[in-house]
C-alpha cells in the first residue's frame, strides 16, 4: 500500500483515502449539545472532531470597547486527539496564534456593535484531530455562535484546500485536492480558507486566509490560484451543509414547541 | 483546596438556613433528594476513535467529561548493568519456575492528566485531584485484601510485559463546562472518577504475537485484543477486580450526606473523598482504598451579625451563621464509612457493573 499522495496521485486519481480531489469528508454537525452553555455544538469532519460552547455575549469585566463587543477564544486540544500522545499547554505559540485568528475572523464578522461593553468567549475542545483544525474549528464556533443568538450575516464556513505538485516533471499542471485529513497536511501545502457570502448578487468574500507551508510557484498554473478556486467552492459546499444542520434544528424546535 | 470550585455567592443568612436545613432529621436537600441519592447522570463507552477506551460521562448540570486512554509500550530501566545481570538471570529462573510470584509493576506507569476549562496548567488544585484520583489506581496487590488479587494482581502488576519492557498507561481527561459562575460551581471529582472508571473498563490493550523475553510485537487484529480490566465471561486480562470509584461525601450537623451540590458543598462541616472497590468477585462486597479529607469551602465565608450587638464577639447565637473551622469526630467518620460499605457503595457497584455489562 502507498504511503504518499504524490508518487501514486497521477496514476489513479484516487487520494490516499480513496476520494476523489473534489470530495468533502463526512461532516456531521449539531448544535445546542450543550443545554446550560449560551450556545454549544458538536462538529466531527472525517476523524476530527470539536466541542465548541460559547460564554456570552455577557458583561465583559474590565472591558474597554465602548462601541462593541470583544470576542476572545480558548482552543483546547486534548492529549489523545493525535495519534501520538501529546499534551498541548495553554501556552504553545501555535495554539495562541490559532485563538488570534478565530477571534479576529469573527470580531470582525459578528455584529459586535449591537452589545457594547460585552465579551463573548468561544471555547473550543479538539477531541480527535486528523487535519483540518482552524478549518473544523472555526465551523464550529460559526454554528455555536448561531445557536447563541449572536447576529451575524452569513455563516462562516471554511475548508483546507492543497496541491499535488508532481516532482518528476515541472511543466505538468499542479493537481488541487479539497479537505485534507493529517496525513496529506504532513505531505503537501496546504491553506486554510474560511469565506462568507456576500451582499445578494456579488461573490463570496474571504474572511480567513491562514497558509503555512511553502509552495513552488510557477508562472503557467499558479497553485496559489487553483487553490484559492476550489477553495472557495468547497466552503460554499461547507456551507450550505450547516444551514441545513441549522434549519434542522430550527424545524425541530419549532415542532417541539407546538 | 477548597472543596467547592468557586467562593459561595451565598449571604450568611442563607447559609444559615441550609445548614440547618441539612442537619434536620432526614436532611432536607435543596434539590429533594434523598441523603444517599445521587445526581442522574448520562454515559457512554468507546466515543473517540483515536483511543484504546473512552467514556463520556454527562451530568446534568451540563458538564461532561472524556476520558481518553492510552497504552504504549516503554523500556523499562534497568537498575545496574553488570553484577546485578546476575541476579536477575536467577529472578528470572525462580519466576520459571514458580509462576506465583509475579513480577512488580511501578505506579510511575500510570499517568493521569486533567485538563479544567479555566484553571492554569500548573494550578496546585488540579495537581492534588489528580494525584488523588492515580492513587487509588495504583495500590499495590499486597493491601487489597482480597483473594482473586493473586491470580491477576493489581493494575500496575499486569502492566508488565517482560523483564526488559512495560506497557504505560496515560489517562487522559478533558473537562468540558460552562466556566464557573453560571452554574453552583460544584466539585468535579464524582463525574471525573465515574468517566474514568467507565473508560478503563472500556480500555483493550493490543495482544502481543511476541512471547518470553522477546521484544514486544502487536497483534494487528483488534478483535484479539485483551480487556484491561477482566469482563463477565472473558478470561484474559490485565487487572483483578473492576477499577476504584470515589465517591463525594459530606458530613452536616452529624448526617453523612452523598454526592453534594455545589450549594450543599457551602455549608459542610466536612468533606470526604472516599475509593472503595469491589472486594473479590462477589458484587456484594466493598472495600475502601482511601479516604481524603477535603477543605470545607465553609471555612471561607464570612459570618453573619446577631441583630442585638450587645454579647460578646465568640458568643455562638443560634440560627447566626458562623465560618465552619473543619475537623470531624470520630463517630462521625465511622458513620460515614459504615454508610460507605453498606447499601451505598453495592448499589453503586452493582449498577456500573450493569451499565458495563449492557453496554458490552
Amino acid at each position: 500500500m502507498p504511503l504518499d499522495t504524490t508518487s501514486t496521485y497521477s496514476t489513479t486519481l484516487l487520494r490516499l483515502d480513496g476520494r476523489r480531489w473534489n470530495e468533502l469528508r463526512k461532516i456531521s454537525a449539531s448544535i445546542s449539545t450543550q443545554p446550560t452553555a449560551d450556545g454549544s455544538s458538536l462538529v466531527t469532519t472525517g476523524n476530527t472532531s470539536v466541542v465548541c460552547t460559547i460564554t456570552g455575549p455577557r458583561e465583559g469585566r474590565g472591558q474597554g470597547d465602548r462601541t462593541n463587543a470583544i470576542v476572545d477564544t480558548d482552543i483546547n486540544i486534548a492529549p489523545f486527539a493525535q495519534l501520538d500522545r501529546r499534551r498541548v499547554g495553554r501556552t504553545d505559540k501555535r495554539v495562541q496564534e490559532l485563538q488570534t485568528t478565530i477571534s479576529q475572523a469573527f470580531q470582525a464578522h459578528l455584529f459586535t456593535h449591537l452589545y457594547p461593553r460585552s465579551s463573548i468567549l468561544i471555547s473550543l475542545t479538539v477531541l480527535s484531530l486528523d487535519g483540518g483544525l482552524l478549518s473544523t474549528c472555526l465551523n464550529a464556533a460559526s454554528i455555536a455562535l448561531i445557536d447563541a443568538g449572536v447576529p451575524m450575516p452569513s455563516i462562516l464556513a471554511s475548508i483546507t484546500t492543497g496541491t499535488i505538485i508532481p516532482t518528476d516533471n515541472s511543466l505538468s499542471r499542479p493537481e488541487p485536492v479539497l479537505d485534507l485529513n493529517n496525513a496529506e497536511e504532513v505531505e503537501l501545502p496546504f491553506m486554510n480558507l474560511a469565506t462568507v457570502r456576500g451582499q445578494t448578487g456579488s461573490e463570496d468574500q474571504i474572511s480567513v486566509l491562514l497558509m503555512e507551508t511553502r509552495v513552488q510557484m510557477s508562472e503557467a498554473n499558479n497553485p496559489l490560484e487553483i487553490m484559492l478556486r476550489i477553495g472557495l467552492d468547497g466552503c460554499a459546499q461547507v456551507r450550505s451543509h450547516l444551514e441545513e444542520v441549522i434549519r434542522r434544528h430550527g424545524r425541530r424546535m419549532t415542532q417541539g414547541r407546538r | 483546596m477548597p472543596a467547592s470550585a468557586s467562593t459561595s455567592q451565598l449571604s450568611p443568612a442563607e447559609l444559615s438556613y441550609l445548614h440547618s436545613s441539612l442537619s434536620s432529621h432526614p436532611p432536607i436537600r435543596p434539590d429533594a433528594r434523598l441523603p444517599t441519592d445521587f445526581r442522574p447522570f448520562s454515559a457512554e463507552t468507546n466515543v473517540l476513535p483515536n483511543t484504546m477506551g473512552s467514556a463520556h460521562v454527562g451530568f446534568a448540570d451540563g458538564r461532561e467529561a472524556v476520558v481518553g486512554v492510552r497504552a504504549e509500550v516503554e523500556r523499562t530501566a534497568q537498575v545496574a548493568a553488570g553484577s546485578d545481570a546476575r541476579e536477575d538471570d536467577t529472578e528470572m529462573g525462580d519466576t520459571g519456575d514458580s509462576k506465583t510470584e509475579r513480577a512488580q509493576g511501578k505506579s510511575s506507569w500510570i499517568s493521569l492528566t486533567l485538563t479544567l476549562p479555566g484553571l492554569r496548567d500548573d494550578d496546585p488544585g488540579l495537581f492534588f485531584l489528580e494525584e488523588m484520583l492515580r492513587e487509588v489506581l495504583v495500590v499495590p496487590s499486597s493491601t487489597t485484601s482480597t483473594t482473586t488479587a493473586a491470580a491477576a494482581g493489581s493494575l500496575q502488576d499486569g502492566l508488565v510485559i517482560n523483564s526488559r519492557w512495560h506497557w504505560r498507561l496515560h489517562i487522559d481527561v478533558v473537562l468540558i463546562s460552562p466556566p464557573e459562575g453560571s452554574a453552583a460551581g460544584s466539585y468535579p471529582l464524582p463525574l471525573l472518577s465515574m468517566a474514568i472508571h467507565l473508560a478503563l473498563r472500556d480500555t483493550r490493550i493490543p495482544r502481543l504475537k511476541s512471547e518470553g523475553e522477546e521484544d514486544p510485537l502487536a497483534d494487528d487484529d483488534w478483535e484479539a485484543s485483551v480487556h484491561l480490566y477482566a469482563k463477565p465471561g472473558k478470561s484474559r486480562c490485565f487487572a483483578a477486580g473492576v477499577p476504584p470509584i470515589t465517591l463525594l461525601v459530606m458530613v452536616v450537623g452529624g448526617n453523612v450526606v452523598f454526592d453534594p451540590n455545589g450549594t450543599e458543598l457551602a455549608v459542610a462541616d466536612g468533606v470526604f473523598a472516599v475509593s472503595i472497590a469491589r472486594a473479590g468477585s462477589e458484587n456484594d462486597l466493598v472495600s475502601i482504598l482511601a479516604v481524603r479529607m477535603l477543605e470545607t469551602s465553609a471555612r471561607d465565608t464570612f459570618k453573619g451579625v446577631p441583630r442585638n450587638e450587645g454579647g460578646n464577639e465568640w458568643d455562638v447565637v443560634p440560627g447566626v451563621w458562623r465560618p465552619k473551622l473543619g475537623g470531624v469526630k470520630r463517630a462521625v467518620l465511622t458513620k460515614v464509612m459504615k454508610a460507605v460499605l453498606g447499601d451505598v457503595g453495592k448499589e453503586i457497584v452493582g449498577s456500573l457493573e450493569a451499565f458495563v455489562v449492557q453496554g458490552g
